[in-house]
């Protein structure tokens, strides 16, 4: 209301606290062109865009103060002051950095962590009906190209040596080609062998931003005025939320010639250049050294029993396993969670700690948590395409005599404390934990993913009409993921009115039989909750509250190899040259060969640096993977050497 | 023509040197395709001629030809706007988009593909560059578009469109800057230098219909220096007189509230100049306002004119709405009557001056101009 007041003020010449509530806007001096701009001012001040014809000379301010509430969606993050300002930078094609997350898939694509895919992305597709063969193709290539004008971030690429931008819009290949197959006169073993063709490739291959565009869409269609649309989405360019945004405003697009979506005065370039005053911030320092005094006790992952050992699996993609929840038992969980104060989101994650801890055999374990992340530092944030998620490690204590209410409430207090620091990401808390142990094993390997009220949050699910793309059919949809350094981890999201879970893991590394158990485990958790049953049982958890000693290989428990040098100055040529990229990297004198990257203050993406250094200096070229597993001046010169070896 | 006419063509062709003239007509032509082909869309989309062009089997008793007044109803239009549907159709016919039958109703109206859509919007872009528009220009047209709905069932006004953000860039866009406005607006200054030059007198201006002041911020340096006794800008909106008030700093301006239906001072030769730029159409019989405004001269003194002499398809989406008075199409006493047409032509409008016992000096631009394209013209004719 105070904002509202002083727009009034400016726009009538009257102090603030002297405007009525009550009275027309056109009574008080205004007129319809400054009626217009009224609106505009609430736009660009409260991030609320409204219609036009809700702002009226007859409007008073308590009007406008009720249509803002109205337009203000329930999902806004709790607001903790932050003293940054997010405004757009002078240059908007200017390179500025990877976030925390976007490193590490950065890094995890080089193979440079176990569990690596030359591509981070999720690929996607579902049905449409009702679709107009002779202009969908002209539509959707019409409405990406708006789009890639309308959220940059379709334009973003990201460089070799780990920075980030956006090409102009009319540079060569700045906008996303749209490819069709046009199958409406094909018989269905030829449509069967097409549909399975275009989800292999899509799903084994996803667009990589450092080569072209981070976004591949592909239309089918289909007889019968049917088709499918394929959408393939860089992890590294787009997180969950974004893939949301950009459904919706794509589908407007192409609904629609002429749609016009309220312009961004912000983008993700802004908001990362904005962050970069964060580690001056006070809350920043607070958050940094809270979880600093935590990470000496985090406990390791749940140590689930491996089938192989992660450094030595090669995925290809990730298996699935996705259950359904009907309408009737989703709405019945929300109640549920309602009157037990939880969220839905925390008890899904309860149930996943309960069947891991009943798999891995012991009750305290690390999770890694991916979050939002973006912070309110502008009332636009929530409408750009960008990729802001962040990871959050979670651990996880369930008591051993406790009902599964009490483990859920537990649960979600520490979920929150540990989110109330969310300044200080997952991916830099691993690294941390990493520098310390010396160990480059992936310290999250476990993941959980709920975007449960994310669609309220938005004000409703995405459009179902796009104009010649027919109608969606959210239902009928194949979905595949690839994450990196993840050995399993749970998805939890709403399709229309019903709510689904997938297990997303990297097949080689589990006994199949295990993982299908371990599933059923889940779902039938989360049906007692729904039907109200499970929640005061005490759900059956092992007695040890850590991993006992290792029989076989258990993730979290796998061996480092100890690498030691003797220590000393550089002892040839090649050791010297190893130096001096790390020393020019890391800005600090480095004069013994047994030094290491990491403990010199190195991290993954300098890591990924130095690599690309060392092909410039040494004509070779030192996988990324290779480079962690001994990073000292000696170890490193060892591989370059054997490999320049190997090209003689 | 008179050498008056050849030295202010000059000074507006100096005054847009440099600027490549040879696609102008292509490039009023796409400005008019687009909107065109967004009204069909539109027509289409909200219409029962939507139904009809599809293809579909007229229901029983159902004539797949239709009246403009029940398009109207379709489109939701408000009472006083319900004119604005015929209009259309009527500049859709003329473009060959819809068929009419003998009983002048419509019929097959054209379903413009994407493809088609989208070009039509590309080459706007370009052709609104070439013409020296901003981009307000375009978000202008588009947003008309998008608009109609609101705009024909009045929840929105025209001024939405004309000052989006209550900004005035818009609105300069489309009467300043561009290439026409700035040759026509050079031309009318050299007048008024020579107007300024021989007159033996301080000189006695009136401008009707001033507006945003395109015209009057061009006209006012050619005044710097010379005698004038006063400058009335006028117009029907205290909005106008407002911003004139603040934006222009010259000791003989005044400013007045003037309603050309009520308002023209009647005491005759009292004037040495009278300008009119894109405001006298707005006469409900051009001729008798013309004609009083002859009498307010004295000898010598002059009618300077800018107006647009062929309602081009552009305009569609905007000119019908700010036209449209409380009850309908505004009220036309004069050729006008009976059509639903904004403009008159240029025989008409140099007929209606020399009705007025003028004669006419200046007709700008040249016939053989591609400037003449895009249909807006000075006209100057002396007592």
């Amino acid at each position: 209301m105070k904002e509202l007041a002083e727009i009034w003020s400016e726009l009538l010449g009257l102090p603030p606290g002297e405007i009525p509530h009550d009275v027309g806007f056109l009574r008080l001096g205004g007129d319809s062109v400054l009626a217009v701009r009224m609106s505009a001012l609430v736009r660009k001040r409260l991030g609320v865009a409204l219609a036009l014809s809700d702002v009226r000379v007859e409007t008073t301010l308590d009007d406008l103060a009720e249509l803002v509430r109205r337009h203000t969606s329930g999902g806004a993050p709790a607001t903790r002051a932050l003293p940054l300002t997010v405004t757009p930078r002078p240059d908007p094609h200017a390179e500025f950095p990877l976030l925390p997350l976007q490193q590490g898939y950065f890094v995890g694509q080089q193979d440079g962590w176990e569990l690596s895919y030359d591509s981070a992305h999720y690929y996607l597709d579902y049905a449409l009906t009702g679709v107009d063969g002779d202009e969908a193709a002209d539509a959707l290539a019409d409405a990406v190209g708006r789009l890639a004008t309308h959220q940059p971030t379709l334009r973003a690429r990201v460089t070799p040596d780990g920075r980030q931008h956006v090409l102009p819009a009319d540079a060569p290949g700045a906008v996303p080609q749209v490819r069709v197959y046009d199958l409406r006169e094909a018989g269905p073993a030829e449509i069967a062998t097409a549909l399975r063709d275009v989800r292999q490739e899509m799903s084994t291959s996803g667009p990589d931003p450092t080569r072209g565009p981070g976004i591949d869409v592909r239309l089918t269609l289909l007889p019968g005025d049917e088709g499918r649309l394929h959408l393939g989405l860089s992890l590294l360019i787009f997180d969950g939320w974004s893939s949301s945004v950009l459904s919706r405003d794509l589908l407007a697009f192409v609904a629609d010639w002429n749609a016009a979506l309220p312009p961004l005065d912000i983008h993700f370039g802004d908001y990362v250049t904005s962050l970069a005053d964060l580690p001056a911030t006070e809350a920043w320092q607070a958050d940094r050294d809270w979880w600093w005094s935590r990470l000496d006790t985090l406990p390791g992952p749940p140590a689930l029993p491996l089938a192989a050992d992660p450094q030595e699996v090669r995925p290809v993609t990730m298996g699935n396993r996705e259950h359904r929840w009907r309408a009737e038992s989703w709405a019945a969980l929300r109640r549920q969670c309602t009157d037990r104060g939880v969220t839905p989101s925390t008890a899904m994650l309860t149930a996943f700690g309960v069947v891991l801890a009943r798999w891995a055999g012991h009750r305290r374990m690390l999770l890694n948590s991916l979050q939002l992340n973006r912070l309110p530092i502008h009332p636009e944030v929530q409408r750009v395409v960008g990729a802001f998620a962040a990871t959050m490690l979670l651990p996880l204590d369930l008591a051993a005599e406790a009902t599964f209410a009490e483990l859920a409430a537990t649960v979600q207090a520490t979920s929150g404390e540990h989110a109330a620091h969310n300044l200080i990401t997952g991916v830099e808390v691993g690294r941390e934990v990493a520098r310390r142990r010396g160990s480059w094993r992936p310290v999250g390997p476990v993941v959980f993913q709920s975007v449960l009220g994310v669609d309220a949050a938005m004000g409703g699910g995405p459009p179902e009409e796009a104009g010649p793309l027919g109608r969606v059919v959210a239902s009928d949809y194949f979905h595949q993921l690839r994450t990196p350094q993840v050995a399993i981890e749970v998805r939890c999201f709403e399709l229309g009115p019903e709510m689904v879970a997938v297990f997303s893991l990297v097949e080689e590394l589990f006994d199949t039989d295990q993982v299908t158990a371990a599933f059923a485990e889940f779902v039938a958790l989360v049906d007692a909750l729904a039907d109200g049953s499970g929640w005061d049982r005490l759900p059956g958890l092992p007695e040890e509250t850590e991993p006992g000693p290792a029989s076989g290989l258990r993730l979290g428990l796998l061996p480092e190899p100890a690498v030691r040098h003797r220590e000393g100055p550089p002892a040839d040529d090649m050791e010297q040259a190893v130096a001096d990229v790390f020393e020019e990297l890391l800005e600090v004198p480095v004069l013994d060969r047994a030094a290491d990257f990491f403990g010199l203050g190195g991290d993954s993406l300098l890591a990924v640096r130095a690599v690309v250094r060392l092909a410039k200096e040494a004509g070779v070229s030192v996988p990324v993977r290779e480079f962690l597993s001994d990073s000292t001046v000696a170890g490193v010169a060892a591989v370059v050497r054997s490999r320049l070896g190997d090209q003689r | 023509m008179s050498p008056l006419n050849d030295r202010a063509d000059g000074a507006g062709h100096a005054a847009i040197a440099g600027a490549d003239l040879s696609g102008t007509a292509g490039a009023v032509a796409d400005l008019d395709r687009l909107i065109l082909l967004g009204l069909s869309a539109h027509l289409h989309r909200h219409s029962r001629l939507g139904r009809s062009a599809a293809g579909l089997p007229a229901g029983p008793g159902q004539d797949p030809a239709h009246e403009a007044d029940t398009i109207a109803g379709d489109l939701g239009a408000a009472p006083r706007h319900r004119w604005i549907a015929g209009h259309w159709l009527g500049a859709l016919h003329e473009a060959g988009l819809v068929g009419r039958d003998a009983a002048g109703r419509f019929h097959d109206l054209h379903a413009p593909r994407r493809a088609e859509l989208v070009t039509a919007r590309t080459r706007m872009e370009a052709a609104r560059l070439a013409l020296g528009y901003p981009a307000e220009l375009a978000e202008l047209m588009l947003r008309s578009l998008r608009l109609l709905p609101s705009l024909l069932s009045d929840e929105v006004g025209v001024q939405a469109l004309l000052y989006p953000d209550g900004e005035p860039a818009t609105a300069e866009a489309v009467y300043r800057g561009n290439l026409i406005s700035r040759y026509l607006n050079a031309a009318a200054a050299e007048v008024i230098r020579d107007l300024a030059g021989r007159s033996t007198r301080p000189l006695r201006i009136l401008e009707l219909g001033a507006g945003i002041g395109a015209t009057t911020a061009d006209l006012l340096p050619a005044l710097a220096g010379r005698p004038v006794e006063f400058y009335l800008f006028t117009d029907l909106s205290p909005f106008f007189l407002d911003t004139a008030r603040r934006r222009f700093d010259a000791g003989f301006l005044r400013y007045a509230l003037l309603d050309i239906a009520h308002d023209l001072p009647r005491r005759p030769d009292e004037l040495d100049l009278i300008v009119a730029a894109t405001m006298a159409h707005n006469a409900p019989h051009v001729g008798r306002l013309l004609g009083r405004a002859a009498a307010l001269l004295a000898p010598g003194g002059r009618v300077l004119l800018i107006e647009t002499v062929r309602e081009h398809p552009q305009s569609l989406t905007s000119m019908p709405f700010a036209l449209s008075t409380h009850d309908g199409p505004p009220r036309r006493l004069d050729g006008r009557a009976g059509t639903t047409r904004t403009y008159l032509s240029r025989e008409e409008w140099l007929s209606a001056l020399e009705g007025g016992g003028l004669r006419v000096e200046v007709d700008l631009p040249r016939p053989a101009d591609p400037l003449t394209a895009l249909s807006q013209r000075l006209f100057v004719a002396t007592r």
